[in-house]
């Protein structure tokens, strides 16, 4: 009989514990070391300082906001409103001004004026509101505010005022002002870095084989997972913490944000270990982790378009863990909560968390059971859990019946032979012929090479996504929206502002030509330009036809035109009880040179996917071949290596007019000037080019090139966004800066090509500027290379 | 069911208020002193008559400089001026705008605007009215003057009855809570509140001293305090009552007056209410019929109004509008009553008149989303009056000589329209309301038809449906100089609702004892 003395219970807990207190601090360590951890903290905390300057950047020089409950009529209301100083809202309740109070994400003031305040006043007695700002507010802020106000309100009435601060107003659990961003800013740290950080974890075990070794120690997957889940937790606080010391002042239940934090975390984490217990490589994280990141942090944006999506979407999506994870973090920063309800949301969280924790032990279980497996060599040879990624890597492997490593190696070899035999051994000294075949070899190994490359194509894949969003939105809009037109009406028309109350339509009035053309020409969809004459109102009624003159952008196409002008003829002559006649202007508009609306998103796509293929793709050329100890051999060859970095920049540029030509297939009726279109395009792709290649050169692992790229990625990104995004008032010397980027002569050039006329001088001052940061950009990767050499 | 009550007597508490753009722009006389260094509230003794500086205590028009385009300040006149010793009541404050024209007046005496309501604001809503209220006083190169009557808007004391507001308030509340309230309660509520409101108005004035006798006396004084010799006045609605008040008392004080519909002294206003509305429908569908695309899109018009009005009445439905008292969305009954009343208030303006089939045949087909709109617009209007100084003025002069009797049996002509008459403020609770609110009863002059020689210009709408043309034409007969004109098309105002009587608004202003060039009308649809 096999008896077997079980331990007691203490201290196999004791044995436990330590087991997984082992794991966990070992992946604390390794992780601090790993410069995969490093980087994928590094991209999510910025995203912190944007949640919390944004507010600040777009309302820096714009008047303070003062909220007005008038209690009594009194005439500083009026006066208030005429002020240039202050930015005035009045509102009917003291209740509501509170709560409109709430919704600020920078300090403003809620000024009550009392019952009486006039009478008061005026029997010369004392001058004195009640003021009130948000309880996070700063006390210097707010006496600052208070001042300002103060002298405002004494100029306006022609005597001093007191504003008097009455007790701090506080946030409600669904106030959609900063406790919304801070919540988002904290949901963003912890999904990215539990979502992304804990699979290399595990990966960084299954790549060291140290996986195995864990799985035939005494640890069991329990300890396995609570282990990492630790460590994860370490890194998720690290993160939430930076976020929760930056909005430290917002916070009233700490006890509730930090638990909830934790609990959001736990969550993240355990779906982030499943995600790392199903792949295999880092290649299929990257292509996967878009898919748990999507549907977990697009609702938390989602939850707050009411409005704008059905109520009973906003229901459901309540129940998504992240975004219960946000509500409990605007609930820890309001006053008062429901307790009930606040309970509810932490035993959801908590029963999601566990649920995908036991899923997970189960999974490695499961996997513990099964005969260990050895690392892959390569990563084209790894299993995948996900059949249709299998599926479609074979495919893509099948293409050359090679695996890509031994592809590339092979290529290199190819190089080399036709170096030393297919290019005949007179020409060895290398002439300008063999030069470009020898750069040429390498182009078309690289661009072979890409396609076969999960990574490569997880960036390709991504920037498609990127692209059919930027398209698909304004389609999913188009489709829900009736008929529009831009009227700039002459005559104040009664009977337009009428029309405009109606649901079968939409009408927008302008008081100007310019800015109705502006507004048709900015705009996704088409728009109907009307200019309706001054006496419209007047011929209404009549036997005699109205007409009117309409405009329309140049890549409107004639057919939904002509529905377009049928429809608005007959709703119009409905509303006049007439006929209306709209006739079309010979001439069709152009947007303006200076990017708007949809011209403007489309041109930040278009940058931020050429510079995406460039800084993210081509540095992987060179660290692939680096891994896979092709790049020597290449050195090694007859190739010089500025041929090899020529070689290598031209399947980059190869891809990035690739996706140029698809951008100019999704946006080609955009496009008014497509010489200048495709100058910039191919300077756009050299600089991005450019970059890469330096990135690649100073990159010695996939792992250092992500993280390089990264950050040059968001760089470049975040310029083009500050070069286009109107509303944010920059300082002047930050407006200034932007100016002379390359980037910003990319966006500039780019909108030129899409406007109706051009200035030429600007455009090749932009030319020129983009050429300088290649050239400065291309010194930099010839100077490293130089360093490299010796 | 509370709310659509509420509208109607909202509705019907701003039925004389001219319809249409309004209001003033540049100023006038001494001061060049920018208002910024003068306090908006003023401190320290009144003299009356004796016109007070102040900062502008209104939002000011566009492009406005205070100081330099308008001036304005407050004219401290006795409360009461009927009793012996006018000093008795004390004082109170008219607050008055002076608009110039670009580059000053080039003619010495300008016009005075007079709003309707009684009870409508005039400066409060100033920045929205200026543009259009200027216009045809500046082409005569005359400055426009604009003040809020006593008892009103920015004049102290406003005769306002916060009270109304809660209590729609509070019966919204009510309504949420699930607690059911019946129409006659809301009736009985309504009634309630504003005796409440009076009670507490009348703690600190005299209500029979807010009358269109006493505001006739308040411009003859501003004329003075401002120093003009001659004046202009420009009435809309109840302002051409107090037109002709100024017209029967200071006639010297007069170089013209324009009465834009006109609401004569000698007329009943509740009595002939329902007749008025049921003439200007019976033009709505004439018209209609007689235009063929009205026609071919929305026949039968009366027929579908009335079965829905009926239908409606018998099932009301509840709609969610935008409440524009607490801007937010709220529940809202509405009724066959409401229905008509929203028509009611459409045919006041002469444009919007062109949407009322679409509206009757969207609601008869259960489209809702355009009445929407307009019942939250409607709202929104009903809460800008000072509702005590209209009881003041109706009690006083209209409803004293007003028979009930008379009323009841007009609600049996009509009976499809007394539903939205019965308890509103045109009618029953009018009468309950006046046997309370202490307003005095005027003299029986008050009540008789205004002879004057002062040259007067008489513009109707076709489509009015509280003031029709033949209460221009009755007021032309006693008016020796009166020159009475019906423009087709329009409803009520047609002083700025159309080029046609604005131009000859003009020629009228410049030459007044001419008949003006009135071929335009010709031209009118």
């Amino acid at each position: 009989m096999n008896t077997q003395i079980k331990p007691p219970l203490s201290s196999r807990l004791r044995r436990n514990a330590r087991i997984i207190w082992a794991i966990a601090w070992k992946d604390i360590v390794e992780a601090l070391k790993n410069k995969n951890t490093l980087a994928v903290l590094l991209t999510a905390l910025p995203m912190i300082f944007v949640y919390y300057y944004l507010p600040i950047l777009g309302t820096r020089g714009e008047p303070p906001f003062v909220r007005v409950y008038d209690a009594g009529n009194s005439v500083l209301v009026a006066r208030l409103e005429n002020s240039e100083v202050l930015d005035v809202r009045t509102y009917p309740s003291e209740e509501i001004m509170k709560r409109a109070l709430t919704k600020a994400d920078i300090p403003e003031l809620g000024l009550v004026i009392p019952q009486g305040f006039d009478q008061a006043v005026s029997t010369g007695g004392e001058a004195q509101l009640q003021g009130y700002v948000l309880n996070w507010v700063r006390p210097e802020d707010a006496q600052e505010l208070l001042s300002l106000i103060e002298d405002e309100v004494a100029f306006q009435l022609g005597q001093p005022v007191a504003i008097v601060l009455q007790e701090r107003v506080y946030l409600a659990p669904d106030s959609t002002g900063v406790s919304t961003s801070a919540g988002i800013s904290l949901v963003y740290v912890v999904t990215m870095v539990g979502l992304l950080l804990i699979p290399h974890l595990i990966l960084e075990e299954k790549k060291t084989r140290t996986m195995d070794m864990l799985m035939v120690s005494p640890a069991n997957p329990n300890n396995l997972v609570a282990g990492k889940a630790i460590a994860g937790l370490f890194y998720c606080l690290l993160g939430a913490s930076i976020a929760l010391v930056f909005y430290r002042w917002l916070y009233i239940h700490w006890w509730l944000a930090v638990l909830s934090t934790v609990l959001g975390a736990l969550f993240v984490i355990s779906i982030g270990l499943l995600l790392g217990s199903l792949i295999e490589s880092r290649e299929q994280l990257t292509m996967i982790a878009w898919i748990f990141i999507l549907p977990l942090f697009l609702p938390v944006f989602l939850i707050l378009m009411r409005g704008l999506i059905p109520d009973t979407v906003i229901n459901v999506l309540r129940f998504v863990p992240t975004v219960v994870y946000l509500n409990l973090l605007r609930a820890s920063a309001a006053a008062a909560f429901s307790a009930s309800t606040v309970l509810l949301q932490l035993a959801w969280l908590v029963a999601w968390a566990v649920g995908v924790m036991l899923l997970v032990g189960w999974l490695v279980r499961r996997q513990d059971r099964q005969p260990a497996r050895s690392v892959p060599a390569t990563y084209m040879e790894e299993t995948s859990s996900f059949p249709l990624l299998e599926a479609a890597t074979r495919w893509l492997a099948s293409l050359t019946k090679r695996s890509p490593r031994t592809a590339m190696v092979a290529e290199a070899a190819v190089v080399e032979s036709e170096m030393f035999v297919g290019g005949g051994g007179d020409d060895l000294p290398a002439g300008n012929r063999d030069a470009w075949r020898i750069i040429w070899a390498i182009a078309s190994k690289d661009i072979l090479a890409t396609l076969k490359s999960k990574l490569a194509l997880s960036i390709m894949m991504g920037t498609a996504i990127l692209l059919l969003s930027n398209k698909a939105l304004p389609l999913l809009l188009r489709s829900r929206n009736a008929p529009a037109a831009i009227v700039y009406d002459q005559g104040r028309s009664t009977i337009l502002r009428g029309l405009a109350a109606s649901d079968d339509l939409r009408l927008g009035i302008t008081d100007s030509l310019e800015e109705m053309q502006k507004t048709v020409t900015s705009s996704p969809e088409i728009f109907l330009g009307l200019v309706v004459p001054e006496d419209f109102d007047q011929q209404a009624g009549s036997a005699q036809v109205i007409e009117l003159e309409a405009f329309v952008v140049h890549w409107a196409d004639p057919e939904t035109v002509s529905q377009r002008v049928a429809f608005f003829e007959e709703q119009l002559g409905q509303s006049t009880w007439g006929q209306v006649h709209i006739q079309l202007a010979e001439q069709s508009l152009y947007p303006p040179a200076k990017p708007e609306g949809q011209s403007a998103m489309s041109m930040l796509s278009f940058s931020i996917i050429l510079f995406t293929m460039g800084i993210a793709l081509v540095p992987l050329l060179f660290v692939e071949e680096r891994q896979a100890h092709t790049l020597d051999m290449l050195l090694v060859s007859p190739a010089r290596i500025s041929e090899v970095v020529i070689g290598k920049a031209l399947a980059g540029a190869f891809y990035c007019l690739l996706a140029a030509v698809v951008l100019f297939l999704f946006n080609a009726y955009l496009i008014v000037h497509w010489g200048l279109a495709l100058l910039t395009v191919v300077l756009g792709a050299a600089l991005a080019v450019a970059i890469g290649l330096l990135v690649g050169i100073i990159s010695d692992s996939p792992t250092t090139a992500s993280m390089w790229g990264g950050l040059i990625l968001l760089l470049v990104v975040a310029l083009t966004v500050m070069a286009i995004l109107p509303g944010i008032n920059w300082l002047p010397a930050v407006d200034n800066l932007l100016d002379y980027l390359p980037t910003s002569a990319l966006v500039e050039m780019l909108g030129y090509s899409l406007a109706g006329e051009i200035p030429l001088l600007q455009v090749w001052t932009n030319a020129a500027a983009l050429l300088v940061g290649v050239l400065i950009v291309l010194g930099l990767v010839g100077w490293r290379l130089r360093l490299a050499d010796r | 069911m509370l709310k659509n009550i509420l509208l109607i007597i909202c509705l019907i508490s701003l039925v004389l208020s001219a319809c249409g753009p309004g209001a003033a722009s540049t100023a006038a006389p001494t001061s060049t002193v920018r208002s910024t260094v003068r306090p908006a509230i003023l401190a320290g003794e009144d003299i009356p008559g004796v016109l007070r500086p102040s900062a502008c205590p209104f939002a000011l028009p566009k492009d406005l400089e205070e100081g330099v385009d308008v001036e304005c300040g407050y004219l401290p006149v006795y409360e009461n001026r009927v009793s012996d010793t006018p000093e008795k009541g004390g004082t109170l404050r008219l607050a008055v705008a002076v608009f110039h024209p670009p580059g000053g007046p080039r003619q010495p005496d300008p016009v005075i605007y007079l709003s309707g309501g009684p009870g409508a604001s005039i400066l409060k809503t100033i920045a929205g009215q200026y543009e259009f209220l200027s216009e045809p006083v500046f082409a005569t190169g005359r400055s426009l003057i604009v003040f809020d009557q006593r008892g009103i808007g920015l004049s102290q004391p406003a005769l306002d009855c916060q009270e109304f507001t809660q209590l729609s308030q509070e019966l919204l509340d009510r309504q949420l809570e699930g607690q059911p309230v019946s129409e006659e309660e809301v009736t009985e509520l309504a009634f309630e509140t504003l005796k409440a409101c009076r009670d507490r108005l009348a703690q600190n004035a005299d209500l029979s001293a807010y009358n269109s006798f006493s505001s006739a006396a308040d411009v003859h004084e501003l004329r003075l305090a401002l120093g003009y010799e001659k004046i202009n006045l420009w009435g809309g609605s109840y302002g051409t009552r107090l037109a002709l008040e100024v017209m029967r008392r200071y006639p010297a004080d007069l170089r013209s007056v324009v009465l834009d519909a006109v609401y004569p002294p000698d007329v009943d206003l509740y009595v002939a209410g329902m007749a008025n509305y049921n003439r200007s429908l019976s033009a709505l569908f004439e018209s209609c019929t007689a235009n063929s695309v009205c026609a071919q899109n929305f026949p039968d018009l009366e027929v579908v109004l009335f079965e829905i009005v009926e239908r409606l009445n018998a099932e009301p439905v509840t709609r969610e509008i935008n409440d524009p008292i607490t801007w937010e969305s709220v529940e809202v009954r509405l009724s066959g009553d409401v229905l008509l009343a929203i028509v009611f208030q459409m045919l006041y303006d002469s444009k919007l008149r062109y949407f009322i089939p679409r509206i009757i045949y969207d609601v008869s087909e259960g489209d809702f989303n355009y009445i929407d709109q307009v019942y939250g617009a409607m709202l929104a209007m009903a809460s800008i009056a000072s509702r005590g100084m209209m009881f003041s003025v109706q009690c006083h002069e209209e409803l004293a000589f007003s028979s009930q009797a008379a009323f009841e049996a007009e609600l049996g002509r009509y009976p499809e329209l007394s539903g939205m008459y019965a308890n509103s403020i045109l009618g029953g609770l009018a009468y309950r309301l006046c046997a309370v609110w202490a307003a005095g009863i005027a003299e029986a002059s008050a009540n008789q038809p205004v002879e004057s020689e002062v040259p007067a210009l008489i513009l109707s709408g076709e489509f009015d449906p509280i003031t029709p043309p033949a209460w221009g034409f009755q007021a032309a007969e006693t008016l020796k100089n009166a020159f009475a004109y019906v423009f087709p098309g329009i409803g009520h105002g047609a002083s700025l609702a159309d080029p046609c009587p604005m131009s000859m608004m003009i020629g009228f202003l410049d030459h007044p004892q001419q008949e003006p060039e009135a071929s335009c009308i010709a031209q009118m649809r």
